[in-house]
């Protein structure tokens, strides 16, 4: 790798401590991101995507626990650092994007000012005009009225919100960006708008990205390479066009035909069969091997390596489906 | 707004109405009248009965008798009371500052116990912590308040003697007092400077809370220091400190009881409310942001959990002005509550009106500020 990535995750592991055990939520998890590049993570309900968001940011709940790995962030592992270092990262280095931007707003308080407050949390001294002017160029940035900002989250549509969110996460420049469900709650067309929206201002800024969604859909418009997540570990990592084009890995073209193409040929939508498993108990071996369609023997017993098999395509399968057995 | 305020008077009036018909005709339905208490005089006949009864009006119907009062009221007299002999509203006069001055002190110490307890509790979810405070906060929730009462005068007040055992002041110092001083004015004096003291921080917590939060902090602490210190020196310096101190001195055993009976409710439910609110997803985008975490707690988490517990404060306002009749009583407390219970049981029915009416009337119109004040609370809530 010529460029050194600006975020490198390393074989993260993450428990979740309940009373009947440790659920295993992130196994094993490794990726890298350059600077200004947008990665797109994508997985069913419940497998782990957002706690890799959160692990991120170490925002994980009490009962969670991250039990190995690292998360280089310009080679410094966050995993090490402490509370009072972390709240220095937050927003800084690494700001968010909420999954519920109804809700990621306090109804208290001015939506501006909420925004100041992030601003001025990380840079002390900064004049309040300064800090208020780059509010208003930020409300500007994302199509909101700057006059907004004095209005309280309550006033605002939810298109509004989610764009008030994004200017939220720009507001102190921050290296990375992460954007958990970003559109989730929001109409087609909205939804269609905020994508674009976000993905022109990320380009200009020249800031990296992770998109996390369960719609592969929404994935594709935005992500230049995409990460396909089950049950707490990653299963095919490769670039956008490459996904789609050449999907390797058994779930992910179990995605790719679960989901119709505009243009390519009628072809009948085939839904994948069974349910993800208790993560309390994950299977043994290769965690989806109940579920698809091409389990060997192996596959009940080895976990299959998370391995580069050419080109930065990333593959974790001892028997992975022949190339172009999808077109679309 | 206005035309919100000029709609609520309305409603206060047509509610006060109502209220006082129905407390006139209940009181009304009571066996007997103020005469009974002479019916064992062997020398107080049944024809001089009837005269005094006569006299009082006893002999009308109850419905002439109420739109009498009504009337009267309305022209600003509320009556003579039976058993004192003068004017009611000297008697209430006399009785509402120590009542109120009693009450809203415990009420605000109690609320600020309760709310800074119950966010410590939401805080330290699930520790050992938690439980204890849990556990002693639903013992006195729970425990039978005259008893619990009587029990702390017979260890603080007789056994250790750390407190006075009833009354409100002390009676031989009070006769060397100065001509002309009485109680009520130490008393009034006490509710305005308290009055001032809390308008002060008020508008010290209005002018900073766009400041980032460790400035804030900062001025609201050296205001509520700075304030309570001028506030000690006026009243130490004042030639009455004497007696203010008395009145303080014989307050502190009422003042603990309420505390420990009322803060467990005020601590349970902002307990609650927080961890509802601790769950809502702007605290996690504030912990995002890198806010440290005593600014997510105080300016995030609390300030909306303080909502519910801020309508609750509202509701046990009426208390405050109408006094705990119960503690009244135990502490022999001569306040607004103590007046009205043996108001009612002698028949003393202007007094006791007298009291509804300024209980009733004070009680409502504090509901109305509560509500508008809600409003500056909850930018989510607009009276139109």
């Amino acid at each position: 790798m010529a460029e050194k990535p600006l975020l490198s995750v390393r074989n993260l592991t993450m428990i979740y401590k309940t009373r009947k055990g440790p659920v295993s939520a992130i196994d094993d998890v490794s990726f890298d991101l350059k600077r200004g590049e947008s990665l797109g993570l994508v997985g069913e309900s419940g497998c782990g995507k957002t706690s890799v968001a959160m692990a991120l940011l170490r925002l994980l709940p009490d009962n969670a626990q991250i039990t190995g790995g690292q998360i280089l962030l310009d080679g410094m592992d966050l995993t090490t650092l402490s509370e009072e270092e972390m709240q220095n990262v937050r927003w800084k280095r690494i700001s968010m994007v909420f999954q519920a931007a109804m809700n990621a707003l306090d109804p208290v308080y001015k939506v501006g000012d909420q925004i100041i407050e992030a601003i001025e949390r990380h840079e002390r001294d900064i004049d309040p005009a300064e800090a208020r002017k780059r509010v208003e160029a930020l409300f500007h940035l994302v199509g909101i009225d700057p006059k907004m900002a004095d209005r309280y989250p309550h006033e605002f549509s939810g298109g509004m919100r989610q764009r008030a969110i994004i200017a939220m996460a720009l507001a102190c420049n921050p290296d990375l960006i992460i954007a958990d469900e970003p559109t989730t709650a929001l109409d087609v067309i909205v939804q269609d708008q905020v994508l674009r929206e976000l993905r022109q201002v990320q380009k200009q800024m020249g800031m990296s990205m992770i998109y996390i969604s369960h719609d592969i859909a929404v994935i594709a418009e935005v992500a230049e390479r995409i990460a396909i997540m089950y049950a707490g570990r990653l299963c095919e990592l490769a670039d956008a066009v490459e996904i789609f084009k050449r999907p390797r890995h058994p779930y992910t073209v179990a995605l790719m035909s679960a989901f119709p193409s505009i243009v390519g040929e009628k072809r009948p939508l085939v839904a994948l069969g069974g349910e993800p498993p208790d993560l309390l108990f994950p299977p043994p071996g290769c965690r989806f091997h109940p579920r698809c369609p091409r389990a060997l023997d192996i596959c009940k017993q080895q976990q299959p390596p998370f391995e580069d098999i050419g080109g930065g395509h990333y593959l974790a399968c001892w028997n992975p489906a022949p190339v172009a057995e999808v077109q679309s | 707004m206005l035309k919100y305020i000029a709609n609520r008077l309305l409603q206060i009036v047509v509610t006060l109405f109502v209220f006082f018909a129905l407390t006139y005709f209940i009181l009304d339905a009571q066996p007997g009248d103020i005469t009974l208490q002479y019916v064992n005089n062997p020398k107080f006949t049944k024809e001089q009965r009837e005269a005094l009864r006569r006299r009082l009006g006893l002999d009308k119907p109850a419905y002439v008798r109420f739109f009498q009062w009504m009337g009267n009221t309305l022209r600003g007299d509320l009556g003579e009371s039976y058993q004192y002999r003068k004017p009611v509203m000297d008697v209430l006069l006399e009785r509402a500052p120590r009542t109120i001055f009693l009450f809203l002190t415990a009420t605000l110490i109690e609320f600020f116990v309760g709310y800074w307890l119950g966010r410590v509790l939401a805080w330290q979810r699930g520790t050992g912590l938690e439980y204890g405070i849990t556990v002693v906060g639903a013992f006195f929730y729970t425990v039978f308040t005259p008893w619990f009462a009587l029990m702390m005068i017979y260890l603080f007040g007789f056994t250790l003697k750390w407190f006075p055992i009833g009354k409100f002041l002390d009676v031989t110092l009070w006769r060397a007092a100065p001509k002309g001083l009485t109680a009520n004015q130490i008393f009034i004096n006490l509710l305005l400077t308290m009055t001032l003291l809390a308008v002060a921080l008020v508008v010290v917590y209005y002018l900073t809370r766009r400041m980032n939060p460790y400035r804030a902090s900062l001025f609201r602490w050296s205001a509520l220091i700075g304030g309570a210190a001028i506030v000690v020196g006026y009243w130490a310096a004042s030639p009455v400190a004497k007696y203010a101190w008395d009145i303080l001195y014989h307050m502190a055993l009422p003042i603990i009881v309420l505390t420990l009976i009322n803060f467990s409710g005020t601590m349970l439910l902002t307990r609650t409310t927080m961890l509802e609110t601790l769950r809502e997803d702007y605290i996690m985008a504030a912990r995002a942001k890198g806010l440290p975490e005593r600014v997510v707690r105080d300016k995030h988490a609390a300030r909306n959990a303080v909502l519910p517990v801020f309508t609750s404060l509202i509701i046990s306002l009426p208390f405050i002005l109408g006094g705990g009749i119960i503690t009244e009583t135990v502490f022999s407390w001569e306040g607004l509550g103590l007046t009205l219970l043996t108001a009612s049981t002698t028949g003393d029915i202007p007094l006791v009106m007298g009291s509804f009416l300024f209980i009733g009337t004070l009680a409502l119109l504090a509901h109305l500020v509560a509500d508008i004040a809600y409003a500056f609370l909850d930018p989510r809530i607009r009276y139109a």
